[in-house]
């Protein structure tokens, strides 16, 4: 007759946090599905050996009564996840009326498979790619923390780009660090506007140009 | 390119070389946050595919002439302490100082650029500079840029410029902060009138210890806080006024100190030095505070003895990792011992100068 007598300590939370980071997933060593969210320690009765296991959720609860009460009640994770769903409901509804806010929910990025509320939860990307997969309300975000949508500026030089004129702008550069450090200022201003023209032709405009149309 | 001795990587070079406006300015700073294209942002990234990442970028470093003088360290290989201690000459930064896998720095020799790779962002290029000098550091900086990203595909976007993996840095990747000391304006209690203006500007200010730190020994950190829809050089237009206006009124703000409440003031500079000589125990909010007055006393004609650079320092060697590293009886979690030592240390530091 198995019991359990302490059973915790491996958190709660959804893969959100950064998978792989410290918490190698780990398949539970019972059913063999889930990933591990326990540590629980199984005494003999009688003989007293104690055998560690780690479980999932829902052996865990199979095993003892105290973790599937804890289980029924909503974790911290899931109380917050709850209020953002709510909250981005509420944000929603009230733009597009009664725009059903599931589909913000079930958006999820095709080539990283990161959900908007998990972006929202954690406030990070998950790919270059998202940011033509959230659409409209990562735009909302942006505008909110940006103040504006489209970018201003230039893109990288093709590797391939104009060497000379690569070395040219390196050169440029350094002599202007050194211009500064000695205060010949004349010379600064003028390696500045130097150095702004070659950006220019060397590099590409970049940004500002409509996104594409999203899939439905 | 190798991993550098302990003793030189961990000196703050940033403080040290010519400082234009030092009364004023602590330093310049030019941050550039690019990603790879076609790969998860690290915060969502497994290990495998930091390690990739990292991979590439070495290589690609590694074939990059700029990179020669600089000192590779992988930073799973240091203790707690020691990483501690590159966060407290900032170095890198505090994010950076957790130990996760895939995550390595690069260091020029001289200790004024660096590269994160996987910190927030894939790459995280940045360069100090002492004093007022955010052309200098824009220079070296969009150097690197320049030749890391002819050598890898960054991740960028037709409408959002370069992607990060949080929106609050896309576009230009661009972070251009310039750290100023503002005790005059502080006494006076305008500084926080001044706040107010950034909004509109698209600038922000935060504490010595940056994000949601607390203002300590009267140091503000100013940079843009908004990265998209302004160029480079926009952004660093709208900095740079906003800069040379907080300079002009801190310069007009000690004038008017030091001409009428000149008596207060030497009063409150020398009880300041009274303290940091003959304190037994020191918080290093205190310190940051008595400190500050001493670097108000050096403008003020003052510790004739003292130069800027050397009190710049002071603020950082007094930090937590610093006193255990000089002080092996301060270990990082007892507070008490370390606010003995830290008292210490400027006792014995100030024991000299009398002016």
């Amino acid at each position: 007759m198995l019991f359990i007598v302490a059973a915790g300590s491996l958190s709660i939370e959804p893969r959100l946090t950064a998978a792989g980071e410290s918490r190698p997933a780990m398949k539970c060593t019972k059913c063999g599905k889930h990933e591990v969210s326990f540590k629980i320690t199984i005494i003999e009765r009688g003989s007293g050996v104690a055998e560690e296991r780690l479980v999932c959720q829902q052996c865990a609860a199979e095993h003892s009564p105290y973790i599937a009460k804890m289980m029924a009640k909503p974790t911290v994770a899931q109380v917050l996840e709850d209020l953002l769903k709510q909250q981005l409901a509420q944000a929603s509804q009230a733009e597009a009326g009664e725009d059903a806010p599931a589909e913000i929910e079930a958006v999820a990025c095709a080539a990283c498979d990161l959900s908007f509320v998990e972006y929202k939860a954690s406030g990070m990307l998950g790919c270059p790619e998202c940011y033509d997969a959230f659409g409209d309300p990562l735009l909302e975000d942006i505008r909110r923390c940006q103040g504006t949508d489209a970018h201003v500026g230039w893109a990288p030089p093709a590797p391939s780009a104009q060497p000379d004129l690569r070395r040219k702008l390196e050169a440029m550069r350094s002599e202007l660090q050194d211009c500064i450090e000695n205060e010949d200022f004349e010379r600064a201003a003028f390696l500045r506007d130097e150095i702004k023209k070659t950006t220019e032709e060397l590099r590409r405009p970049l940004g500002g140009e409509a996104l594409p149309e999203a899939d439905a | 390119m190798s991993g550098g001795d302990g003793g030189s990587l961990l000196e703050a070079g940033w403080l040290t070389g010519a400082a234009p406006c030092p009364h004023v300015v602590l330093s310049s700073r030019i941050r550039f946050a690019r990603n790879l294209a076609g790969s998860r942002f690290a915060p969502h990234a497994p290990r495998e595919s930091l390690e990739k990442i990292r991979a590439r970028v070495l290589d690609a470093a590694a074939a990059i002439p700029a990179f020669a003088e600089f000192d590779r360290l992988d930073l799973a290989e240091l203790g707690a302490a020691e990483r501690a201690l590159l966060k407290e000459t900032r170095l890198i930064s505090k994010e950076m100082e957790r130990a996760a896998p895939g995550r390595a720095v690069f260091f020029a020799r001289d200790r004024k650029a660096s590269v994160m790779v996987n910190e927030e962002d894939h790459l995280r290029i940045q360069c100090i500079e002492p004093g007022l000098q955010l052309d200098k550091c824009l220079a070296r900086a969009s150097g690197l840029e320049e030749a890391l990203g002819a050598a890898l595909p960054f991740a960028i976007h037709k409408r959002f410029g370069y992607l990060t993996a949080c929106p609050s840095n896309v576009g230009t990747g661009l972070r251009a902060s310039v750290m100023l000391h503002l005790p005059a304006l502080t006494l006076l209690r305008e500084v926080e009138d001044l706040f107010g203006m950034l909004g509109q500007h698209g600038l922000a200010v935060r504490g010595f210890n940056g994000e949601n730190s607390e203002f300590l020994g009267d140091f503000y950190q100013f940079s843009n806080e908004v990265t998209l829809g302004r160029s480079v050089e926009e952004i660093l237009r709208a900095l740079g006024a906003m800069i040379t206006r907080l300079i002009e009124r801190e310069e007009e703000a000690r004038a008017t100190l030091f001409r009428d409440k000149a008596p207060l003031l030497d009063d409150s500079i020398w009880r300041s030095y009274g303290v940091l000589t003959n304190a037994r125990r020191m918080n290093s909010k205190e310190a940051m505070a008595l400190l500050s007055r001493l670097r108000l006393g050096i403008d003020r004609g003052y510790f004739r003895s003292l130069t800027h650079e050397e009190l710049n320092r002071l603020f950082i060697v007094i930090q937590p990792a610093h006193l255990g590293r000089r002080y092996a009886d301060a270990p990082p979690d007892d507070v008490e011992a370390r606010d003995v030592s830290r008292a210490v240390f400027l006792r014995e530091r100030f024991a000299a100068e009398r002016n």
